[in-house]
């Protein structure tokens, strides 16, 4: 079971993650954070084998945790931003600093339906990056 | 489980776009009031910004199309503000503004429904109207052409929020201590691992790296150290796959080193290691650059298997991302970025989001021919202008390819791509051109062409041989304008292309820029479709909803979200009530061990009862000895009990008070929230009347009981209003009375002790003490020669009477007055007072002095007539009880000879509900209440105890009723009505105010 830990200022963003991962056995979300800080010092308390991360944050951003992260954790990072389409500078940026994946955020998902593209991305993102099988 | 995670979506939604938006609007009065004259700071601005596109996020989340719409469209300003590519003025901020208005409208809508609600179109024109300016505006002067993307905005104020490592020191330490065993790593793979003494170096090397991460406490570089330590063999290289490990490694720590690196400024030897490794691994790259194009090279046989899901277009983004995390340590920037585009688009295609088109297919080969070394050279990075060139060609290609997937972000429906293609052919735009647009083209380029927001270009372009000028015409096109389009012309040479360009310049503007870049206009022509048009000037902003041009200036909330690190839980307020009135119960039943423990009743006596008893029976005799010592252990073993007890319950004692303490903390909130929405007030009400005002509000992290905010924001109100309408002059008298055109009118909160003190300053033109006095003589509430015994301060005090304002028609001339009644009541049942200090001409200033909570009330419990009645223990000086001859009618009113003095004495409910009659007979207790400057007192039936009670919010038609000063729960689920002492000497002076008033001044006693 992979330990993944969701970063991002927006409650509600976290609760929709998180209920997109909780449909996945395999997935355990067991830590949140509402800024790269706050990232940090959770992932140096306990470290995480996921971490699903947002780009725009107060205090610290995506990119500038991803930095930091490094330097302290194994997690593999996966970003979740809107602020990263196809082909965006912070796509490309992300990517430099080392993020797994990037991927954009669930839009649209009021059903929760994990057939929703967006959310079966984040799941498939966060499968390959715990070596798991690509999901169902 | 679905539907649960739905309902609190929602919920989370409200709270958090509600909280957003909140912050949002005073942030932008201020700034539009009064624009900061060097430019709006920088975090602000990336504070907005974040606010703004959390909103999006947000709504998109939740399929709020028209909220995603307006906030999008703020955001992108915000986002052209933060690159500095245009200023946060004053008519951009009440652009802002109007589109934080709509979002609240369309949130409450959205909220209600749970559905979308279409934004306004008015709101969206001007919007999308900035927008389209601001696309159009040629300056970017403040921006350095790296620096143009916001990310590095964002960073520098990141960067500033924390370092790398505390000890800045002994970091630096550590990089230079590795300098010059990092490029010793290389040879891991370059071959000559097999003479000992370079095994030996390389362990020595990663040691270094090992040790020092694990004394600063990187645990993770200290791990990658470790894992490449373990792939050195005992003699010999590396095998095939120790070596692709150890290249990962290598990747990995020379990105942890570069972090390092940048934190210090200093070589931490990352350069010499990429040296070492471009040599070592020029070989690789190329094999890895083969794999590559041979999976590409499937396309063309199936290109099904680049679709979704295909294994071709998944295989192909997994080799380029390979090759890039294999390579991404030799920083080699420009062709980095390029490797990751290439990984980014075949992701993309794998995951269907765009459609690996040919131009695509065939960019990728040409990126990845751009990128092989020279056989037996190492490898080298692209230059930047050669690595900018395919990146441009990358981004139309791939808006195209995600056209071709689906629809947009914004769904456009077919139909008004239709009518778009018609109108666009009707201007001339040639099919062939028409036929490459997607139908989220074809309808925005119609829409924002049509009115009148964009106008639409088409630009020919030779560009052979003229590689600065193709660069500099790349330029124009990503800073100014948008291809929709392109395509090879026909019949021209292979760098002859047909560019279909959205802009917002005019046609003077963009001839310019042409003429600019190709003097001789041999290369580029351009033709608009369309109308010719007239030369105008360009507003960055359409100044239509022009704002009152109050100045205002605004501190940002000292305890926003942004500054707490700490987890945030979201509860009801009804939950911690509940959980308070629960705590509540429990003090009582802990008063009620006390007694039992305390207590000289029966049980506590027991043991020495018992151990008397004994006694007494042995002494007697004939008694058998071991029932004796039976009994006489009995009362040990009590007394050992009641030892215990009373330990448990001091214990008990102490952690409910902390509980207590804990628990209040949870309703409390920072008094800056109450101040938030002053200064917006203040603006709307100083420029409706032609006023300059510029508003100060500090809260000074302190922070007030929930319950207080709603019932303190009305005083505060009023105090803003007062100041407002009679205090501040108009900008042509203050600068007649040599004062500052602008007044100042500032909030201030600060805590004393256990109590809040919130101070309103203005510099006006202060209270007019004669003109009070007159006034409240005139209105009967004073004696003209009393009025005269009084100082300023007393009269000031007068306008707090309810009376004063009401007693005629305020005029300029008659000081303050209006609605600071309000502000008394209001002060009061906080259970606060009031101060004014005032110079004429100088100023005033309102000090409210308030408790910190005004939830928890001791209060006396008392019974009359049945009924519970709680007394706030502020008021009580002392508990006795009326004997016989002590009582008597002075005036038709009970009084009795207290400490020398007559005191008033009422029966509590006849005081309240206004009937009349003797007081009851017997000796009840009475309750003696002062105010400081009288006593009366209170006949009840029983007093019950002392208790610190929950005091709940009541209807305000209760509240209203005289004597009753709210209401509270008792632990067992009973009501009580909590009396207000202010109100019983009110009404206590209106039954017998000659009594009450002689009753005179309260003896030192204390309760």
């Amino acid at each position: 079971m992979a330990r993944v830990m969701i970063v991002d200022d927006s409650v509600m963003m976290r609760s929709m993650i998180a209920a997109i991962l909780g449909a996945d056995p395999e997935l355990d979300v067991v830590e949140r954070a509402g800024n790269g800080c706050e990232a940090l010092d959770k992932l140096r308390a306990s470290d995480c084998d996921i971490v699903l991360l947002d780009i725009e944050m107060p205090l610290m951003g995506g990119l500038e945790a991803l930095k930091h992260l490094r330097l302290i954790s194994h997690a593999k990072v996966i970003v979740v931003s809107s602020s990263a389409q196809a082909g965006s500078h912070t796509a490309l940026e992300a990517r430099r600093e080392g993020a797994f994946a990037v991927i954009s955020k669930p839009s649209g998902t009021v059903s929760l339906d994990l057939r929703d593209k967006r959310g079966h991305e984040i799941l498939e993102a966060c499968r390959r990056a715990a070596g798991l099988a690509g999901a169902a | 489980m679905a539907v649960d995670i739905y309902q609190s979506l929602w919920q989370e939604f409200a709270l958090e776009s509600g909280e957003h938006l909140d912050r949002l609007e005073p942030m932008l009065v201020a700034i539009e009031a009064d624009p900061p004259a060097g430019g709006v700071d920088t975090s602000l601005v990336a504070t907005l910004f974040r606010g703004m596109h959390s909103i999006k996020g947000m709504a998109a989340a939740l399929s709020l199309r028209g909220m995603e719409r307006v906030s999008h469209h703020a955001e992108h300003l915000l986002g052209q503000v933060r690159d500095g590519r245009c200023a946060l003025d004053a008519p951009m901020a009440g652009l802002l503004l109007e589109a934080v208005d709509e979002l609240k409208r369309l949130r409450t809508l959205s909220v209600r429904d749970r559905a979308d609600v279409p934004a306004s179109d008015a709101v969206m024109a001007r919007l999308e109207t900035a927008r389209g300016r601001l696309e159009g505006l040629k300056e970017r002067v403040s921006v350095e052409p790296g620096l143009a993307s916001g990310i590095e905005a964002a960073l520098t104020v990141a960067r500033a929020a924390r370092p790398v490592h505390p000890d800045h020191a002994a970091l630096r330490r550590y990089v230079e201590s590795v300098r010059p065993h990092l490029p010793e790593l290389a040879r891991m793979v370059g071959g000559v691992l097999e003479d000992p003494a370079t095994r030996a170096s390389v362990r020595r090397a990663l040691e270094t790296v090992r040790e020092g991460a694990r004394a600063l406490d990187f645990p993770q570089v200290a791990r990658t150290a470790e894992a490449l330590a373990a792939l050195i063999p005992a003699e010999g290289c590396l095998d095939y796959y120790a070596r692709e490990q150890a290249i990962d490694g290598l990747a990995a720590l020379r990105r942890e080193m570069a972090t390092l690196e940048a934190a210090t400024g200093i070589d931490g030897g990352g350069k010499g290691l990429d040296e070492a490794l471009n040599m070592a691994l020029a070989l690789d790259f190329s094999a890895r650059r083969r794999a590559l194009l041979e999976v590409l090279s499937r396309h063309d046989r199936e290109p099904a298997a680049f679709g979704t899901g295909g294994a071709g277009a998944i295989r192909a983004a997994e080799l380029a991302g390979d090759i890039y995390n294999h390579f991404s340590f030799l920083y080699h920037a420009h062709a980095g970025r390029l490797l990751l585009m290439i990984e980014d688009v075949l992701g993309h295609a794998a995951r269907g989001d765009l459609v690996l088109t040919p131009v695509l297919i065939g960019l990728v080969r040409q990126t990845l021919a751009a990128l092989a070394p020279a056989p037996g050279k190492p490898l080298r990075d692209l230059d930047a202008a050669r690595a900018a060139e395919v990146l441009a060609a990358f981004e139309p290609a791939v808006r195209e390819a995600e056209a071709l997937a689906g629809p947009a972000a914004f769904g456009e429906d077919s139909e008004s791509a239709v009518a778009g293609r018609q109108y666009l052919a009707e201007l001339g735009v040639i099919p062939d051109l028409l036929d490459r647009l997607s139908d989220h083209q074809l309808g925005e380029a119609a829409d924002r062409v049509a009115g009148g927001e964009l106008r639409l270009w088409q630009i020919d372009a030779a560009l052979e041989d003229a590689e600065d000028k193709a660069e500099r015409f790349a330029d124009w096109l990503e800073s100014h304008g948008r291809a929709l389009t392109s395509r090879a012309t026909p019949g021209g040479g292979a760098l002859s292309f047909q560019f279909l360009v959205l802009t917002a310049e005019d046609d003077r503007a963009v001839r310019a820029a042409m003429a600019a870049i190709d003097p001789e206009g041999r290369m580029l022509s351009a033709r608009r479709f369309g109308a010719p048009e007239v030369a105008e000037s360009v507003p960055v902003c359409d100044p239509a909803p022009a704002r009152p041009p109050a100045a205002l200036e605004i501190a940002p909330p000292a305890a926003s979200p942004d500054s707490a690190t700490g987890t945030v839980l979201r509860v009801p307020g009804e939950v911690v009530d509940h959980f308070l009135a629960v705590i509540g119960e429990m003090v009582m039943v802990g008063s009620l061990l006390d007694e039992a423990v305390w207590g000289e009743d029966q049980r506590s006596r027991l043991p020495q009862d018992l151990r008397r008893l004994v006694k007494e029976m042995r002494a007697l005799g004939g008694a058998d000895p071991g029932h004796l010592d039976q009994l006489a252990r009995i009362a040990a073993a009590q007394d050992q009990r009641n030892l215990t007890l009373r330990k448990a319950r001091e214990r008990l004692t102490a952690t409910l008070g902390r509980l207590q303490e804990a628990a209040l903390e949870l309703r409390v909130v920072p008094v800056a929230t109450v101040f938030a929405r002053l200064p917006r007030l203040a603006r709307d009400l100083a420029a409706s009347q032609g006023k300059q005002v510029r508003v100060e509000v500090d809260g000074r992290g302190v922070r007030i009981d929930k319950g207080m905010v709603d019932q303190l924001l009305d005083p505060l109100i009023h105090m803003v209003r007062n100041a407002i309408d009679h205090g501040i002059e108009s900008p042509a008298r203050r600068l007649a009375a040599g004062k500052p055109a602008v007044a100042s009118l500032s909030i201030r909160a600060g805590q004393r002790d256990n109590r809040v003190v919130i101070e309103v300053t203005d510099d006006g033109r202060g209270l007019d003490a004669d003109a009070i006095r007159r006034r409240a003589v005139e209105g009967g509430l004073i004696g003209d020669a009393d009025s005269r015994l009084l100082g300023d301060a007393e009269l000031f005090r007068l306008i707090l009477v309810p009376g004063f304002s009401t007693a005629g028609t305020v005029t300029e001339t008659s000081g303050r007055g209006v609605g600071m009644d309000v502000v008394h009541t209001s002060v009061h049942r906080l259970g606060g007072s009031i101060e004014i200090r005032s110079e004429a001409g100088q100023g005033a200033t309102f000090t409210l002095r308030l408790p910190l909570s005004a939830a928890i009330q001791d209060v006396l419990l008392v019974d009359v007539d049945g009924r519970r009645h709680a007394i706030p223990v502020r008021h009580l000086l002392e508990l006795t009880r009326a004997r016989a001859g002590q009582s008597q009618i002075v005036h038709g009113q009970a009084v009795m000879l207290l400490h020398g003095a007559l005191l008033p004495v009422f029966r509590l409910t006849r005081l309240l509900d206004g009937s009349s009659g003797p007081l009851p007979e017997g000796e009840l207790p009475i309750v003696v209440l002062g105010d400081g400057r009288r006593r009366l007192g209170l006949q009840v039936d029983r007093v019950v105890r002392r208790q610190e009670l929950f005091v709940r919010d009541i209807h305000p038609r209760v509240a209203a009723i005289p004597g009753v000063g709210g209401a509270a729960l008792l632990g067992d689920g009973t009501v009580v009505l909590i009396i207000d002492g202010g109100d019983l000497f009110q009404l206590a002076e209106a039954r017998a105010g000659a009594v009450v008033a002689l009753s005179g001044p309260v003896p030192e006693l204390v309760a």
